[in-house]
Parts: structure tokens; C-alpha cells; sequence
């Protein structure tokens, strides 16, 4: 796992996870596989993973499915994800992950059928997933985005703005569709890249609860009932990675004191949501 | 946006286009050459080993080339998402890079069919 400048001592954390590796798996594993119930039709077993490009989406997905180990595995750079993706959950094939590209010109082709779907009742909950601005770059330098005008410190700090715009207009594109579905409905909104903002814990908390993204979210509650819609917020780090851009610019590294512990119980947090979104469901 | 920036988007939307186009056209050939070999394979006269060799030479070069592509793609799509291209450049792009994808899904689709063939 990489690390910023400042951060941990990695050999505390490194032994903690080695002498704790068996439990901590069996945690995760115990919590996987209590995931999601038998018995219900295909369609009703579909999770969306969705959000802008560059939150996680993939990865969440892949974390669900069992392809990706968040203690052992080494995280890639970001790859675009170009068509829509499925994935089949680890524990339970039969419950499946829709996971469409998250950049705003491939919205139309990929989002039309997936916003109707939701308000059919085609799925039984969504992962929205953002990352308090931190979309990851692909293969493009910062110096080629059009906000940048000179100065890489203003630049991104425009830039994580524009980005938590984008989340909150993806929020309201799903807004109307979520508020009609005719059956029981979760959201689990899944806010990744903690390693990255973690000293701004309280204000990214107060942002997403808060702040117009709350509001928002508030109000799709009234439109469904809380007997229709449940809603969970989940703060996490699914990697520790510096924020580098596809063409290999540093703009931002983890925060300093962000160890694996940390991040472990997070993942764990959004484990055991998940969890309590099940038992919702069958409530 | 200073003039050489402009221009540097102007650049690369053109050599965008232009290579798009490009390979395009090249997966229709690869496609259209593999079909042939399909159509081939049903003539009995013609032995089969000489046909199987060359459709997967021709499916080989498909993979290869599609990998480059895939990044090409996404390269693009970035610009378009991120870039400073003006609004006509990045429309063109859009809608040619949908075609383009469009395209590569197909072809990669025919050669998982065709290869049942063989």
C-alpha cells in the first residue's frame, strides 16, 4: 500500500494485519457471505453501482465480487471503464452488480435504460458512490484540463469543486427515478478516497449529510417514505493511493496518520452496512 | 485559453478523428476477411487447416490491435471529458468515439462467435 509523506510507521500496522490476517478475513468473509438472502427472482437481485467516473466503481464492485483483495492486492492505475459491467456477487452468483461508465458524454447511451430500470423496480438497491471531488484523472496530465490555467494548486482546488458538482447532478438525475420505484428500495451512498480528505473528516461528513447532497437525499426519502427507501451513508478508503494522474503527476498525497487499520475498519463499516441493508430488506 | 493551447486542441482533435476513421475502417476489414474465411470453411475442397490457420492469425492481430485501441479510446474520451477542446471539436469526437467502440464491441463480439465455427 502506498503511503503519503508524514504517514504511519508501516511496520506497527504491518505486523498488526499479518498477526490479525486470519480474523480479519474470516471478518469480512463472514459478512460477505451474510450479504445478500437466496430465493428471489434475478431481477430482484440486482445491485447498481453507479457514480462519476473516477470514484471507485469498478473497484467497489470488484470488492463485492471477490476479484479484488483490498489487504493483499497492489491497486492499478485508473482504467476508464468504456461499456457497461457486470459482475456476479462472490458468495452469491446469482445476485448481480451493474456497474455503467460514469463519464457525463457516456450518461445518455448507458443511464436512459438503467434510471428506467429503477423506477421499475428492477433493482434492489444502489451504491451511489462519490469521493469528495477526487475523481481520478485517466490518461490525460492536469495541465490538458481546461480548468487549468497556470497554477496546479488553483487548479485543483477548481477541479475537486467541479467534481462535487458532478456528484450532486448525478444525484438529482437519479433523484425523480428513485422517488417512483414501486418496491422496497436502499441507497447506500459510498464515499471513497478517505485516505485523501481524511483531516477533513467532519466537513466532508457535514457536506454529504448536510449540505445540498443531504438535502437532496432528505427529500427522496419524503417522496418514497422510510418504509419504502432506506438510506445509509459510508465514509471509506477502498485502496491508499496518492491521487496521480494517468500521466503520472502527484496531486495529492494520503494524509498522513491514514494507516491500514483504518482503512480496514472501514471497509468493514461498509460491510456490516451492507449487512444491516439486507436485513432491512427482509424486514 | 491562449492561442497555442488552442491550437494544440485543434491539433489533437483532428489527429483524434483521423485515427479513428483509420482503424475504424481496419476492423471492418479484419471482420470482412474473417468472414470470408468462415465462408471458406464450408467448401470441403479447401483444406481446413490452411482456413483455421489464417482466421486466427487475422483473430490474433485483432486482439492485439484492439488493445491499443482500447487505450486510444479512453485517451479520447478524457479529452472530451476533461479537455479544453471547443464545442464542435468535442461533439464530433463524441459522437465518432461512440462509433468507434460501437465498432470495436462488434468486431470483438463476431471473432467470440466465429471462433465456435472453427
Amino acid at each position: 500500500m502506498a503511503s503519503g509523506e508524514g504517514g504511519p510507521d508501516w511496520k506497527d500496522t504491518a505486523k498488526w494485519l499479518w498477526d490479525n490476517k486470519d480474523w480479519v478475513l474470516a471478518e469480512l468473509n463472514r459478512l460477505r457471505s451474510k450479504l445478500f438472502g437466496k430465493g428471489k427472482t434475478p431481477e430482484e437481485c440486482r445491485v447498481l453501482v453507479i457514480g462519476p467516473g473516477g470514484v471507485g466503481k469498478t473497484t467497489t464492485a470488484r470488492l463485492l465480487s471477490g476479484d479484488f483483495d483490498s489487504l493483499l492486492d497492489i491497486p492499478g492505475p485508473y482504467q476508464e471503464s468504456l461499456l457497461l459491467e457486470s459482475f456476479a456477487l462472490r458468495d452469491d452468483p446469482g445476485v448481480e452488480l451493474i456497474v455503467p461508465p460514469g463519464q457525463a458524454h457516456r450518461r445518455d447511451a448507458t443511464w436512459t435504460t438503467i434510471q428506467s430500470d429503477i423506477a421499475a423496480g428492477k433493482f434492489r438497491g444502489v451504491i451511489l458512490i462519490s469521493s469528495f471531488g477526487f475523481h481520478s484523472l485517466g490518461e490525460i496530465s492536469y495541465k490538458q484540463h481546461r480548468l487549468y490555467q497556470g497554477d496546479p494548486a488553483k487548479f485543483f482546488s477548481e477541479y475537486l469543486a467541479e467534481r462535487r458538482a458532478d456528484e450532486l447532478a448525478v444525484l438529482k438525475s437519479l433523484a425523480p427515478f428513485l422517488k417512483s420505484s414501486p418496491r422496497k428500495i436502499w441507497m447506500l451512498n459510498l464515499v471513497t478516497k478517505q485516505d485523501l480528505w481524511w483531516s477533513q473528516q467532519a466537513i466532508v461528513e457535514r457536506h454529504y449529510r448536510e449540505g445540498d447532497y443531504g438535502r437532496l437525499v432528505t427529500s427522496i426519502g419524503a417522496g418514497l417514505g422510510h418504509a419504502n427507501l432506506r438510506v445509509e451513508f459510508v465514509f471509506a478508503s477502498l485502496v491508499i493511493s496518492n491521487f496521480v494522474t494517468g500521466a503520472g503527476e502527484q496531486l495529492a498525497a494520503t494524509e498522513g496518520g491514514y494507516d491500514g487499520r483504518l482503512q480496514v475498519n472501514s471497509i468493514k463499516r461498509f460491510w456490516e452496512t451492507l449487512d444491516a441493508l439486507q436485513r432491512w430488506e427482509e424486514s | 485559453m491562449t492561442p497555442q493551447r488552442e491550437n494544440e486542441e485543434l491539433q489533437f482533435a483532428k489527429t483524434a478523428v483521423s485515427l479513428l476513421k483509420e482503424y475504424s475502417a481496419k476492423l471492418d476489414r479484419y471482420r470482412d476477411e474473417a468472414q470470408l474465411l468462415v465462408e471458406r470453411s464450408k467448401d470441403s475442397r479447401i483444406p481446413r487447416q490452411l482456413i483455421h490457420q489464417d482466421f486466427f492469425i487475422i483473430k490474433h492481430s485483432c486482439e492485439n490491435l484492439s488493445r491499443a485501441l482500447e487505450h486510444l479510446a479512453r485517451q479520447i474520451s478524457q479529452r472530451i471529458e476533461h479537455g479544453q477542446l471547443g464545442d464542435t471539436e468535442r461533439l464530433e469526437l463524441q459522437i465518432r468515439l461512440a462509433d468507434f467502440e460501437n465498432n470495436l464491441l462488434r468486431t470483438q463480439e463476431f471473432f467470440n462467435l466465429a471462433v465456435s465455427k472453427f
